[in-house]
């Protein structure tokens, strides 16, 4: 499933789908069991749960994933990552901490707790159905 | 202009124009050092202070188990650097520092950073660092010795525990005044020397330690 570089969220998105994203998301992104790809033209505030997360874009919050967060060259990250693999290629940005000492997706909760505050609007809705406005 | 030079026996790349990247294999004494201290530790946490390099982060991450704190400084003194004042640097490095260490941190990756700060602003950053670190947390870090412009900046790539790929990218010129070893001792006043060594490339590599 994709979410076009024309489409704004604001809320809470999840899902049990791999999903690439190249719009805009505010708010909070939920695959535990998936691949969650934003995209070269994606703009994420959001906390970030998924299994693997390819980052390609911009993310301004926190990402947990079950198995691997991978940041390709031309991604930018600014927040905490926690997963028990982190790959960063070379011409990245990233600001913030990694931990990859336990679980990323299983230990959301406490990792939400430690999210950066200005990366968590409130939930415009809550729900797998998110409140989209195209552009 | 400034350049890693390497030991006889290290790999060099040949000359490249300025605007490229230059890249040299250098020997280090300390990370040895820095490491086993560390890797006694069971899940330290280490600051860097440099851009995020993702090798560096899987070494480190293997090596140690280790949570990793990337604040990049480079960004900030070349901002400083564009804007020709370093009027308010010193206040946004040790912010940072303040806001990146959450909580206290075992070991902290410096690389050249020194080198591209006048003096108060290497004491204020000194000061905020030692702050930060907890009881027997070591700090390591690259003191250049001759006074140059520094067209570039160097990404560190640690290759092993005792070599380091040096890349160099350009970057703001900045005007080098070199800190004399005693210089750097009272920089880190209260912290031990557990490693200071003269590279070949005319650069100090130095290690601190907290007491207990």
């Amino acid at each position: 499933m994709n979410i076009g570089k024309s489409v704004v969220i604001k809320g809470e998105l999840s899902g049990s789908e791999d999903l690439t994203i190249e719009g805009q998301v505010e708010g909070k992104i939920e695959l535990r069991q998936n691949l969650l790809t934003i995209g070269p033209n994606a703009k994420i505030k959001a906390q970030v749960f998924a299994k693997t997360v390819v980052v390609e874009g911009q993310v301004h919050g926190n990402i947990s994933a079950g198995e691997r967060i991978d940041i390709r060259d031309k991604g930018v990250v600014e927040g905490n990552l926690a997963a028990p693999r982190v790959a960063i290629a070379d011409g990245a940005h990233f600001r913030g901490s990694i931990d990859m000492q336990g679980g990323g997706a299983a230990k959301s909760d406490s990792a939400a707790t430690d999210a950066k505050p200005s990366a968590v609007p409130a939930p415009a809705h809550v729900g797998s159905v998110p409140t989209a406005v195209a552009r | 202009m400034f350049s890693w030079g390497a030991r006889s026996g290290e790999k060099s790349a040949p000359a490249q124009p300025a605007a490229l990247i230059v890249e040299s294999l250098s020997a280090s004494r300390a990370l040895p050092k820095f490491i086993s201290a560390l890797a006694v530790l069971p899940a330290p946490t280490l600051l860097d202070l440099g851009p995020v390099v993702g090798t560096n982060v899987s070494f480190f991450g293997e090596r140690l188990s280790c949570k990793m704190v990337i604040e990049d400084l480079y960004e900030d003194i070349d901002a400083a650097a564009r804007r020709g004042t370093t009027e308010g640097l010193a206040e946004t490095l040790t912010g940072r520092i303040t806001s990146a260490a959450s909580g206290p941190i075992d070991g902290v990756l410096c690389w050249d950073i020194f080198d591209y700060l006048d003096r108060p602003t290497a004491r204020a950053l000194a000061l905020s660092l030692r702050g930060a670190l907890r009881p027997k947390g070591v700090l390591h870090g690259f003191f250049g010795t001759t006074s140059a412009d520094l067209k570039h900046r160097t990404k560190f790539i640690v290759q092993s525990e005792t070599s380091v790929k040096c890349r160099c990218e350009p970057g703001q010129t900045i005007h080098r005044t070199p800190l004399q070893s005693g210089e750097i001792a009272r920089l880190f006043e209260g912290m031990n020397v557990v490693e200071s060594v003269l590279l070949q490339s005319k650069t100090r590599e130095s290690l601190f330690r907290l007491p207990g």
